[in-house]
């Protein structure tokens, strides 16, 4: 009987509650193969289970089809470069040869061109970057509101429009460092707490990530304040006297 | 400190343009001299919060001279006026104004932190000047712990802070009750005015005239009736 590899997902999804453990029967396709072993692997992006077998028992499983294979793994010897390499596979068989980080722009452009999930995701955080930003130049707004007789208190005191503003945006900075502790530190505590989860592998709080979304929630911190503040540049002192 | 305090000449006025054209202030003759509590009286609408906003240098003349300790204000410009008020004049409100996230003693300071003192020389100082005011025990209370008066005694600290030449008080006693109004104009009698000090009180509040060296009454932009009541203290 033919072995095969599968991954962790797909062995607690076809043995569920049972130990990692080889020796058992699987069917798939027409074929009865036998688990050999239990590999921890890269996650895929979606959450299918993965064996790995030779391509001679691949074939028999899966049947012939018009496109058999989707991509052949090869590593260069000493000396050769994997872009050397590429174009040696490519001028000798007319296919496409791609090196390692090639590849994986490659597939994060399929993913963009041909599936729903780059727009899906998009669509959620300009979502959440609009709502964010509505919320957050709301209340803003509202705190300027508010205070707008102390600020035009302290011009009539004689503090300049200039240092109130930048009191201002000296509170917003404030608010925008503690809600970007706040929000980053509940983010990797998730990520902390689940990152034995097998289902949510590959999930993963990169520092890119962190400072692209610093970047955005300062942008919107900003324009919030921005946009608030021109209340207190235009509100004239002289409303204190007005009781 | 030849001149008065404060001296106003055919001070002018208008809102609006044109049809809308509002004339608030029709050459008014104003003066406040030092060591002396001057009342602007009048009724709603009479034109003395435009009066007392020109004088601090809020808001500008369209006519007129004015002059207050010396410096000529009506072609003063914003930001020569935001430092002239900062570092020479002291004001109380209606309304008292204290910001709410701020202790009394850190209210009182706030003149200080503006003109460029270290928070803890200035907080000190406001501390002083609140104890001279009886406050000490309410010098970290947050505003909305405080009673009107107590409120408006911190309002004094903070118009003091900067040992201005000229208070400036807007209906200094409109939100508090009778018997705290009185104590309030005895304690602005008392420690806020001094020889080398003016005290420009505006109000429509009959009760505290009894405090005035000099009550002006304006009304319709003109000043009426000037009544001197030195000696009646």
């Amino acid at each position: 009987m033919d072995s095969v590899a599968i991954d962790e997902v797909g062995f607690r999804r076809f043995f569920p509650g049972q130990a990692y453990s080889t020796g058992h029967r699987l069917d798939i396709g027409d074929k009865t193969v036998m688990i050999g072993a239990v590999v921890r692997v890269s996650p895929p992006f979606v959450n299918l289970p993965v064996v790995y077998a030779r391509y001679s028992e691949a074939i028999k499983m899966v049947g012939r089809e018009p496109r058999q294979l989707s991509f052949i793994l090869c590593e260069s010897k000493p000396g050769i470069t994997p872009e050397e390499l590429c174009n040696r596979i490519s001028g000798a068989t007319g296919l496409k040869a791609e090196t390692a980080v090639q590849f994986g722009w490659d597939t994060i452009w399929y993913y963009i061109r041909n599936t729903g999930i780059p727009i899906n995701f998009g669509i959620t955080i300009t979502i959440a970057l609009l709502v964010g930003a509505l919320v957050s130049g709301q209340t803003f707004s509202l705190f300027i509101l508010e205070n707008l007789k102390y600020f035009g208190a302290l011009k009539a005191i004689g503090v300049t429009t200039i240092r109130i503003i930048l009191m201002i945006f000296l509170q917003a900075i404030i608010v925008l460092c503690i809600g970007y502790a706040l929000g980053i530190s509940m983010t990797a505590a998730f990520f902390e707490f689940t990152k034995d989860n097998l289902e949510l592998r590959g999930f993963r709080l990169l520092p890119e990530i962190m400072l692209l979304t610093g970047a955005l929630v300062t942008i919107v911190v900003l324009i919030a304040t921005m946009i608030s503040v021109r209340r207190v540049a235009v509100v004239e002192p002289a409303i204190v006297f007005r009781g | 400190m030849s001149e008065p305090a404060v001296v106003c000449k055919a001070i002018e006025k208008s809102f609006g343009t044109d049809q809308t054209r509002l004339r608030v202030l029709r050459g008014v003759d104003l003066q406040a001299n030092y060591g002396e509590m001057t009342f602007l009286l009048g009724p709603s609408g009479s034109g003395k919060t435009t009066l007392l906003s020109i004088i601090a240098g809020i808001l500008k003349a369209d006519g007129g001279s004015i002059r207050v300790l010396g410096r000529e204000l009506v072609r003063i410009r914003d930001l020569e006026a935001a430092h002239f008020r900062l570092t020479n004049l002291g004001f109380v409100f209606q309304q008292f104004n204290l910001i709410p996230a701020l202790t009394a003693a850190e209210n009182a300071a706030v003149p200080l932190l503006a003109a460029g003192w270290k928070r803890r020389s200035a907080v000190a100082k406001a501390r002083a000047i609140l104890a001279d005011l009886n406050m000490a025990d309410r010098s970290d209370a947050l505003p909305n712990k405080l009673s009107g008066g107590e409120q408006q005694r911190v309002a004094f600290a903070r118009a003091l802070i900067q040992d201005p030449k000229l208070i400036i008080c807007d209906e200094p006693t409109s939100a508090l009750d009778g018997a705290t109004g009185h104590h309030i104009m005895e304690l602005l009698r008392k420690i806020v005015l001094k020889p080398d000090r003016a005290v420009l009180v505006v109000t429509h509040d009959y009760r505290i005239l009894e405090f005035a060296d000099r009550v002006a009454e304006i009304s319709d932009g003109v000043i009426q009736k000037i009544e001197s009541r030195k000696g009646v203290h």
